[in-house]
């Protein structure tokens, strides 16, 4: 990894957003130390659900680390929260009465008679017609070519000037900023390739990127050394069939059948194969699949309908997610197999016996100082996920966090009086959209708790460290997360590591590192303070 | 354990000091000595308060939530032996020491000294605390007062 590197995350379609999810909680654990992220979120479908949920939580990410004067805050070294992240937005505008269909947005008719007879020879007339304000439907033939022109569009559009709708700016603002980035620019691509908006999107990026720049500036263009990586995730999730009646419409016509994800995904590695522009724009490709059972997003609701995008499209997280999340890991803290001319290939593999998969810490960013690395980081998080929710009842609705402040009060440590009760919210947020929280005695699971529960094995911790009974919650111990006994936290007399562990929050030694952890507003010193007397309790 | 086991220990030898000086009555040419000897044993009480109220403290765990009650604790347990700390010494020099003084003379020029180690005991008590309190602020002595705002 080069220290000037500049890193670039676009994350496409419900998937890509669900990767994107799993980004920033490992950007909350503090994995991209020392680093400053451009993320752009790129939907045809404005208000889908896992969309809004992920720009939530990385506008939430942002809220916590903002400092004065600093919107967002600034990139910290071996802390929590320590990677800067810059969200961009753009989506398609495809709820224009006039661009609502494929029809519409090219405006062939039958006087246009060659380009009609081409766009039938390749588009059947209910895939020309469908509406397309929820995605592609898995149509990427129809995907690839409009995400290609609303690219194309948006470029058009700003160097016009007239016009420029918000999302477009921001999309210009990612596009310079890939373009300042120059050879130093890594660019990591999140999306699936057996649905629609990211099977569509993946190929035509890099080259749609290219042309974008190029049309701002005919002088200018990406740099050839501009290194691109993604992941080829393949089916791993189903939902509810669309019946007859649904499909009757002209908008409806087509909607995705998760039946056909498999087959979707043995031809898109076909295609990843054998493409040469693939080859070439691409550094490395991640292969990401899931060889059991795909988890059915239907299961436990009463939709009458399939869902085809919108707020309705809510999806739970899934590990393999967490993965290919993982993969962005990789791409940017490893130079090595950047300078290929033609794509690289990878994957790993995990324990897996009797139809069950076992995940330990070795098993998502490599093993020996990587595996460790990821064990202290993710034990870390989710130590502080229970002090503030399980322990200081911040999952019951009181303010866990403000708890753990109070807690430096009353031991007259003062120096972090001053922060206030919004950020302690925000806090507590974040921390249940990662862990969970009880509303009406019933638990609802965050990302880590969706994710467990796709994982039948080993997910990482002791499977006690994942129970969801609450009075098992409130004897669980936040210092015995791990199954290993070397990583337990002290504890004192018959009790638990709770009260060792406030000891060594108030050592000297664990005080925020001022230089070190490059951190010098009250909030970033918090955050340093709690991670420095985890790690130190933790021994990882 | 091991320091409640030395502290009884202490009070066992205190007791021992003390039968075998009832064996003979104490007039008033050796009050003089009883009189050191009451403040010695009134600084001895000190001390071993001040350890008790420290090992309670320290046995007392932190406890999270945003109203934890552990700090209360601290604070009450200290002032419950500010206050049982005198009152004992006092009992002790009446049943213990008191009894065995010559009445006349011996008695009444010693027994103006246990009230006063009496409030010894409880001001050396709280001021000790205080200043142990002051001294290690962030520990869970620092509970036994509170901080300004």
């Amino acid at each position: 990894m080069a220290s000037t590197d500049k890193y670039f995350i676009i994350a496409i379609g419900g998937t890509g957003m669900r990767i994107l999810e799993s980004f920033t909680h490992m950007c909350a654990m503090g994995m991209f130390d020392s680093k400053e992220i451009n993320v752009l979120t790129l939907d045809t479908d404005q208000t889908n659900g896992n969309k809004q949920r992920a720009e939530e939580l990385i506008n939430l990410y942002n809220r916590i680390k903002t400092t004065p004067g600093k919107s967002g805050g600034t990139p910290n070294s071996d802390t929590f929260f320590s990677a800067k992240l810059n969200l961009y937005e753009f989506y398609t505008d495809y709820n224009n009465s006039a661009r609502t269909k494929f029809k519409n947005i090219t405006k062939i008719n039958s006087a246009d008679h060659d380009n009609k007879l081409l766009a039938d020879l390749f588009l059947e007339d209910n895939v020309q017609e469908f509406n397309l304000a929820h995605g592609y439907r898995a149509q990427t033939h129809l995907g690839s070519y409009l995400m290609y022109h609303a690219i194309v569009e948006a470029a058009r559009n700003l160097q016009t000037g007239k016009n420029i709708k918000a999302e477009e700016k921001e999309f210009g603002e990612f596009f310079n900023k890939i373009f300042d980035a120059g050879a130093e620019a890594k660019i990591f691509v999140f999306g699936s390739i057996f649905g629609g908006t990211g099977a569509s999107s993946i190929p035509v990026i890099p080259k749609a990127l290219n042309d974008a720049i190029k049309i701002r500036d005919k002088n200018m263009s990406l740099h050839k050394d501009a290194k691109f990586g993604a992941t080829l995730l393949t089916e791993y999730f189903s939902f509810k069939k669309p019946d007859a009646s649904q499909k009757r419409g002209k908008d409806n016509s087509v909607i995705a059948d998760s039946s056909f994800f498999t087959l979707n995904s043995q031809a898109a590695l076909q295609f990843y194969q054998g493409d040469p522009t693939v080859q070439k724009t691409y550094k490395k490709l991640y292969h990401i699949g899931w060889p059991i059972e795909s988890e059915d997003f239907s299961r436990g609701k009463n939709n009458a309908k399939t869902i085809t995008g919108g707020g309705d499209q809510k999806n739970p997280c899934h590990i393999t997610e967490l993965l290919c999340a993982c993969a962005a890991f990789d791409f940017f803290n490893n130079d090595k197999g950047m300078d290929v001319e033609k794509a690289e290939y990878l994957y790993k593999s995990v324990h897996y016996k009797d139809g069950v998969l076992d995940f330990n810490f070795n098993d998502f960013i490599g093993e020996g100082d990587n595996g460790k690395l990821f064990a202290r980081k993710f034990g870390a998080f989710v130590s502080f996920m229970h002090l503030a929710q399980t322990i200081n009842k911040g999952a019951d609705g009181n303010d866990g966090v403000k708890g753990l402040l109070n807690r430096f009060e009353s031991q007259k440590i003062k120096d972090y009086s001053s922060i206030e009760e919004q950020y302690t919210q925000d806090l507590n947020r974040y921390l249940e959209y990662f862990g969970y929280n009880i509303d009406n005695h019933a638990f609802i699971p965050g990302w880590l708790y969706q994710l467990k529960s796709t994982v039948s094995g080993k997910f990482i911790l002791d499977d006690k460290a994942y129970t969801r009974n609450v009075k098992e919650l409130e004897k669980l111990d936040a210092g015995k997360l791990f199954s290993e006994k070397e990583y337990h936290w002290k504890t004192k007399y018959f009790g638990n590591s709770y009260d060792p562990f406030v000891t060594t929050l108030l050592d000297e030694d664990t005080k925020p590192k001022v230089e070190e952890q490059k951190v010098s507003e009250t909030n970033e010193k918090f955050l340093a303070h709690v991670y420095n007397a985890i790690k130190k309790s933790q021994k990882i | 354990m091991k320091k409640s086991t030395i502290l009884m220990s202490l009070f066992t030898l205190l007791s021992l000091t003390n039968v075998t000086a009832a064996s003979k009555m104490i007039n008033v040419r050796d009050v003089p000595a009883l009189i050191t000897q009451t403040y010695i044993i009134a600084i001895i009480f000190v001390l071993a308060f001040i350890l008790i109220a420290v090992i309670i403290s320290n046995l007392i765990k932190f406890e999270g939530g945003t109203n934890p009650k552990d700090t209360g604790k601290r604070k009450m347990w200290f002032w419950i032996l500010a206050v049982i700390a005198p009152i004992t010494f006092y009992l002790y020099n009446l049943f213990m020491v008191i009894p065995n003084v010559k009445k006349g003379p011996a008695l009444s020029k010693f027994s103006m000294h246990p009230p006063i180690a009496t409030g010894i005991v409880l001001v050396s008590f709280i001021v000790i605390g205080f200043i142990l309190a002051k001294m290690v602020k962030s520990g869970k002595i620092g509970n036994w007062f509170p901080s300004k705002k």
